[in-house]
C-alpha cells in the first residue's frame, strides 16, 4: 500500500502488556489479532493503527501456556481474543468474556447469557468433598476453575476470603482436601496445595488494595501472632477494629516461624505475607512482648482479647533418664535453627523418636546439620504414622531410615558425649478411641541403641500462664464455648492450638476466622459474612475429557542439593502445568 | 437473588428478529422500557471461510472471498488480490487500478442505498425504503452491464488486475445512468434532513462519543459519525491516490449522524465514479492485467475501506500455491464493541434503529466467536 508506514516489533510475552499500554496512551486503535499455529507454539500478532501507521506486535505463546489478554487495556479486543480462544484453544489470562465492566455501565456479577454449546447453567450447588474437608472451608473448586481459566488474581481473592496466608499454607498445609478429592480414588488427587502456592507466588506478597470498613473505635488485643492470631487480626482489621497483636518472639508467625524448618517454608515469605496482611488490615504488631496479665490489657483500653498463644512446650517421654543433655526436643532444635540461626552440633548418629510431621522435620533438619545417619523410631507401623505420606516419602528419599514397632523405655549415658537408649519391641493391639491400634510391649525384647543425639518429637503440650485466670481442662487447654469460642471470662476469646491442642495450621486459621466473627458480634458488629456462593457458568467436562490426564507433581530440588542446604525443597509449577493440573478438576460442586 | 433487589427483564434480541437480516443475538437486560445492559452472542452462521482459504489454491481464493459478503464482494476480492500482489511485488496497470476503484465505489453505493432502505424500514418508513431500493436498481443494472452480474462482480478481480474493461459505448451509458442516479438520490435528501419523524427516531439515539469510539476501535461510517476523520481510502490504494476527496465526517455521534455520513458518502461515491469514467474515457485502451510469475511467498496484510469500514486481510504464503493462513477481519467485528456501548441507556423501541445504525453484516464477521461469561 502506498503512503502507509509499517512498523514491526517482536516482544516477549512478559513485556507485551506494557507495550500495549504504551500504545493505548498514544491513542492507537486496536485493529485485530491474528493467530498462527506454528507447531510447538502459537504466534500472536496484534495490529494497531496510530494515525496512518500500522503497528504490529508479535508474541509467541507455547502450546498449553496461557497468553496475556489485552482486554484490560483494549476492552474491544474481547471479540478477537475470544475468536482465537475458540478457534485455537488458546487460553488468555484476564480475558473478558464480554465487554463487562469497561463498556457496560451497569454490568453485574450475574451473567445474561445462555452459554453456547457444552455449557449449561448449573441448577443447584452441593458442597464438594474438598470444601467439606477443609477446616477453613476454602472454596476449592472455584479457585481451581479460576486457575484453569487463567484468572490467577481472582483465584487468589477466592482463597483470601477465608485464608489470609495462601503462600504459607500453599507450602505447609496438610491438605485434607487432597485426601478427600474424588480423584484420590485412583491415587491421583488434584495437587490443590501446590496450586494454591502457585497462585500465591504468581500474585505476589505485596499488600493488595482492599476494602476496609470505617473505623469502629473498638480496640482488640491479640496475644500470639501465629496462624490463628494473624487470621483473627486480619479479618477484625478489615471489619474496622483497631487491632494490636502481641508476640513474645521478635518476628510474627508463631509455630510457623519456630516450628517449621526453612526448607519447607522460607521465613522471608512467611514474614512478608503476614506483613502484607497486617498492612492491608491496619494491624499494629508489637513483638518481644510477653503478656502475663490480661487485666492489664483491659486497663490499657482494649475492648476484647483473643488468646492464641499456641502449644510451644514439647511433651515428655516419661521414661527414666530423660533429662540427659543429649536428649533434646524437636521444638528446641527448630527454635535454635529458625530463631537464632544457629547450627547445633548433633554428632554423626541421630535418633528421632516419634512418627508425626515434626519427627520428619527433626530427621530432615538433622541431615542438613551434618548428621551422617538418622533413624526414626516409632512405636506403631508405617500405616499408623500421623505424618503426611509425602513427607515420609521425602524423608526416605533423603536417606532417612525407619525402625517401626519400638518404644523407648530408658535412657542412659553412653560416655564420651554419647547417649544410649533402651527400646522395647512392640506389637499392635486393640484400637483406641480414635481408631488407632495401641502398641503393646513384648516382654523381654529390649535392645539398646547408641547415638550422639536423641530428638524427641512426640507432640506438644499447652501451657497457659496462670496470670490469665482462665478455666482449663485436664490437658491444660483453655475451655471455651464451642459456638463463640469465648472463655470463662467475658470479652476474652481463645483459639488455635491453645484450645485445640497441637493441630494443623489450617485448623488454627479456621478458628481464627471464627473468633474474628464472634469478637465482632461481641463488639456490636454483624460478624463476618459467609463467603458468597455465586452462580457460575462453568464448563463441565465429561469424565472422558479429563480422566486420562495424569497428576503433575510439582518439581523438587535434587536430593544431593537438599540434604546439604536449607533451600526450599518444593519448587513452584510453571503456568502451563498449573493450568493443566487445575483443569483436571471434576468440579463436583455445581450440578444440573 | 433476594426479593428486595430490582427485577430486570432479560430479553433476547435475535438470533431471529424482524429487523435483523442475519442471525446475531443481543441479550438485553431491561429495567421496564430502558435497556441497562447488553451482551452479544455470535456464532450462528460460521462458515469456515478462513480454513477453506487454506485448502483452495491462491487463484481460486478470489472466487471464495468474493462470497464472504454479497454486497461488498468486490472489496473482498480486491483486498485479497492486493495482498497477494504485494507478496509478488506486481505493478498493476493504471487502467486496472481505475477500474477497480469504479467497481469498488459501485459496491459502496449499492451497499449504502440498500442500508438506507433497510434503515428506513426498521423505523417503519416503508415508502422511503421503497424509494431507496428503487434507486438501487440502477446500480444493479450497471453492475450487470459492466461486471456481468447483478451482485457478484468481485470475480472481475484477478491476481494482477481485472479481467473486464469498460470502454466504447458502455462509458457513455454508465455516465448517463450515474448522472441520472445522482439527481434521483439528491432528490431524497430533504426527506433525511427535514422530515421530523425521521429525525425523531434518530437524533440523539445510540450516542457514541468520540473518545469512546477511538477506544473501542470503531471503523468506517460509525467512526466518521463520531467526528473521527478516518478512511482507509486516504492511504491511496488502487487509484485512490490520484482521486482527491475528503472523508465525510459528522460531529454528533448519534444514529442521525451515521445516516448523514452514509447518505453523503453515496453522493460522493457517485462523483468519484463519474471522475473515474472520465479518466477512463481519456485514457488509451491498454493492458488491464499483468501475469503473476511465481507462487506467493511471505506474509503481509492489506486493508480496504469497505462500505462499513476497514476490511483487513492477513495472508501468509509459503511458496506453494496453497496459503498457510488467511485471516479476514471485517468491519462489523470492529463495530460490535461500540454497538454494545451505545445500547445501554436507550429505550427498548430504539434498539432496532441503533443496531442497524452500525450496518451490521453478521455473516461476514463470523469467524469462530462464541462468547460467554466466564470464558467457557
Amino acid at each position: 500500500m502506498t503512503g502507509e508506514k509499517f512498523s514491526y516489533e517482536e516482544v516477549r510475552k512478559a513485556s507485551m502488556i506494557a507495550k500495549v499500554r504504551e500504545l493505548y496512551h498514544s491513542n492507537a486503535r486496536f485493529m485485530t489479532l491474528v493467530c498462527n499455529d506454528r507447531g510447538d507454539h502459537f504466534e500472536l500478532i496484534y495490529y494497531f493503527e496510530r494515525e496512518s501507521d500500522i503497528l504490529e506486535i508479535r508474541t509467541k505463546v507455547r502450546k498449553g501456556e496461557v497468553a496475556q489478554s489485552v482486554t484490560p487495556i483494549y476492552s474491544c479486543a474481547f471479540l478477537a481474543e475470544n475468536e482465537v480462544k475458540d478457534g485455537f484453544g488458546l487460553n488468555f489470562m484476564d480475558l473478558a468474556a464480554d465487554a463487562g465492566g469497561v463498556l457496560l455501565r451497569t454490568s453485574e456479577t450475574e451473567t445474561l447469557l445462555k452459554p453456547a454449546t457444552g455449557v449449561r447453567p448449573p441448577l443447584f450447588w452441593t458442597p464438594a468433598r474438598c470444601y467439606l474437608e477443609c477446616p477453613a472451608r476454602t472454596n476449592v473448586p472455584r479457585y481451581l476453575r479460576e486457575i484453569a481459566e487463567g484468572k490467577f488474581e481472582q483465584a487468589y481473592e477466592t482463597i483470601l476470603e477465608v485464608n489470609p496466608l495462601p503462600a504459607v499454607l500453599g507450602r505447609i498445609c496438610l491438605a485434607p482436601c487432597e485426601t478427600a478429592c474424588r480423584r484420590a480414588k485412583n491415587g491421583e488427587p488434584i495437587s490443590i496445595r501446590a496450586l494454591k502456592r502457585f497462585v500465591a507466588d504468581r500474585v505476589g506478597l505485596k499488600p493488595r488494595k482492599v476494602h476496609r470498613n470505617p473505623l469502629t473505635g473498638k480496640k482488640v488485643a491479640i496475644i500470639g501472632a501465629g496462624p490463628a492470631g494473624v487470621t483473627a487480626a486480619y479479618y477484625l482489621g478489615l471489619l474496622g477494629h483497631s487491632v494490636v497483636v502481641f508476640d513474645k518472639l521478635p518476628k510474627p508467625g508463631g509455630m510457623l516461624f519456630v516450628g517449621i524448618p526453612k526448607y519447607r517454608l522460607p521465613k522471608d515469605i512467611l514474614f512478608a505475607e503476614i506483613e502484607a496482611r497486617f498492612k492491608e488490615a491496619g494491624v499494629e504488631f508489637r513483638p518481644n512482648n510477653w503478656i502475663e496479665d490480661l487485666d492489664e490489657l483491659f486497663a490499657q483500653g482494649f475492648d476484647a482479647i483473643f488468646v492464641a498463644t499456641g502449644a510451644h512446650e514439647g511433651a515428655k517421654l516419661r521414661v527414666e533418664g530423660e533429662e540427659h543433655p543429649r536428649v533434646i526436643d524437636v521444638l528446641d532444635l527448630l527454635r535454635e535453627v529458625n530463631l537464632y540461626d544457629r547450627k547445633p552440633e548433633l554428632g554423626e548418629k541421630v535418633l528421632v523418636i516419634g512418627g508425626g510431621n515434626s519427627a520428619m522435620d527433626a530427621a530432615r533438619v538433622s541431615l542438613r546439620l551434618g548428621a551422617k545417619e538418622v533413624w526414626i523410631y516409632y512405636r506403631r507401623t508405617r500405616n499408623e504414622m500421623p505424618a503426611s505420606p509425602s513427607e515420609v516419602e521425602a524423608a526416605e528419599a533423603e536417606g532417612i531410615k525407619f525402625n517401626f514397632l519400638a518404644a523407648p523405655n530408658r535412657i542412659m549415658d553412653g560416655g564420651k558425649g554419647k547417649v544410649k537408649v533402651g527400646f522395647i519391641k512392640t506389637k499392635l493391639g486393640k484400637p483406641d478411641a480414635a481408631g488407632r491400634a495401641q502398641p503393646e510391649p513384648i516382654l523381654g525384647s529390649e535392645f539398646i541403641v547408641e547415638a550422639d543425639t536423641v530428638i524427641k518429637a512426640i507432640g506438644q503440650v499447652v501451657t497457659v500462664p496462670d496470670g490469665f485466670k482462665l478455666e482449663r481442662d485436664d490437658k491444660g487447654r483453655i475451655k471455651v464455648d464451642p459456638e463463640t469460642l469465648q472463655t470463662s471470662r467475658p470479652g476474652i476469646f481463645a483459639g488455635g492450638d491453645v484450645v485445640l491442642g497441637p493441630s494443623s495450621a489450617i485448623e488454627s486459621i479456621a478458628t481464627g476466622r471464627k473468633v474474628a466473627s464472634s469478637i465482632d458480634l461481641f463488639l456490636g458488629g454483624g460478624g463476618l459474612p459467609e463467603p458468597k456462593l455465586e452462580l457460575e457458568f462453568i464448563w463441565r467436562p465429561s469424565p472422558d475429557d479429563v480422566i486420562n490426564m495424569k497428576r503433575i507433581n510439582s518439581p523438587e530440588l535434587p536430593v544431593e542439593r537438599r540434604v546439604s542446604t536449607f533451600d526450599e525443597v518444593e519448587q513452584p509449577y510453571s503456568v502451563e502445568d498449573a493450568v493443566r493440573e487445575a483443569s483436571r478438576c471434576w468440579k463436583c460442586d455445581w450440578y444440573e | 437473588m433476594s426479593s428486595s433487589e430490582k427485577k430486570y427483564t432479560i430479553l433476547p434480541f435475535g438470533p431471529q428478529h424482524p429487523v435483523l437480516p442475519e442471525p446475531i443475538q443481543l441479550t438485553l437486560k431491561c429495567d421496564e422500557e430502558k435497556v441497562v445492559d447488553v451482551n452479544v452472542n455470535l456464532g450462528y452462521v460460521h462458515r469456515g471461510i478462513e480454513r477453506a482459504g487454506e485448502l483452495n489454491d491462491y487463484k481460486r481464493n478470489v472466487y471464495l472471498v468474493s462470497r464472504v459478503c454479497g454486497i461488498c464482494n468486490f472489496m473482498h476480492s480486491l483486498c485479497y488480490c492486493m495482498a497477494i500482489e504485494k507478496l509478488m511485488d506486481l505493478r498493476i496497470p493504471e487502467r486496472a487500478n481505475y477500474l477497480r476503484v469504479f467497481w469498488a465505489e459501485l459496491n459502496r453505493v449499492e451497499s449504502h442505498l440498500l442500508w438506507l432502505g433497510l434503515f428506513a424500514d426498521a423505523m417503519g418508513f416503508e415508502s422511503l425504503f421503497m424509494q431507496f431500493w428503487r434507486e438501487r436498481e440502477f446500480i444493479m443494472d450497471l453492475q450487470e452491464k459492466t461486471g456481468g452480474n447483478r451482485i457478484i462482480t468481485g470475480t472481475n478481480n484477478i491476481i494482477g488486475g481485472v479481467n473486464r474493461d469498460i470502454n466504447g459505448e458502455l462509458v457513455d451509458d454508465v455516465e448517463r445512468t450515474l448522472t441520472k442516479l445522482r439527481g434521483r438520490v439528491k432528490a431524497l435528501e430533504p426527506v433525511i434532513t427535514k422530515d421530523p419523524t425521521f429525525k425523531k427516531r434518530t437524533v440523539g439515539k445510540g450516542y457514541l462519543p468520540r473518545d469512546l469510539a477511538v477506544k473501542l476501535g470503531a471503523v468506517g461510517p460509525t467512526a466518521r459519525g463520531s467526528d473521527i476523520r478516518t478512511d482507509v481510502r486516504m492511504e491511496g490504494y488502487a487509484a485512490y491516490g490520484e482521486l482527491e476527496f475528503e472523508p465525510v465526517v459528522e460531529k454528533d455521534g448519534d444514529s442521525y449522524a451515521r445516516v448523514l455520513v452514509r447518505f453523503y458518502e453515496t453522493l460522493q461515491s457517485i462523483d468519484i465514479m463519474l471522475r473515474v469514467i472520465n479518466t477512463l474515457r481519456k485514457m488509451e485502451n491498454g493492458p488491464i492485467f499483468v501475469k503473476p510469475k511465481e507462487w506467493p511467498d511471505g506474509e503481509t496484510i492489506s486493508r480496504v475501506e469497505q462500505p462499513r469500514g476497514e476490511l483487513f486481510y492477513y495472508v501468509k504464503a509459503n511458496g506453494t500455491p496453497y496459503l498457510e493462513r488467511l485471516k479476514i477481519k471485517t468491519p462489523t467485528l470492529s463495530n460490535l464493541p461500540p454497538l454494545l456501548a451505545m445500547l445501554p441507556g436507550s429505550e427498548l423501541a430504539d434498539v432496532p434503529v441503533i443496531v442497524l445504525s452500525i450496518d451490521p453484516c453478521i455473516a461476514c464477521a463470523e469467524r469462530y466467536v462464541k462468547i460467554g461469561k466466564g470464558g467457557e
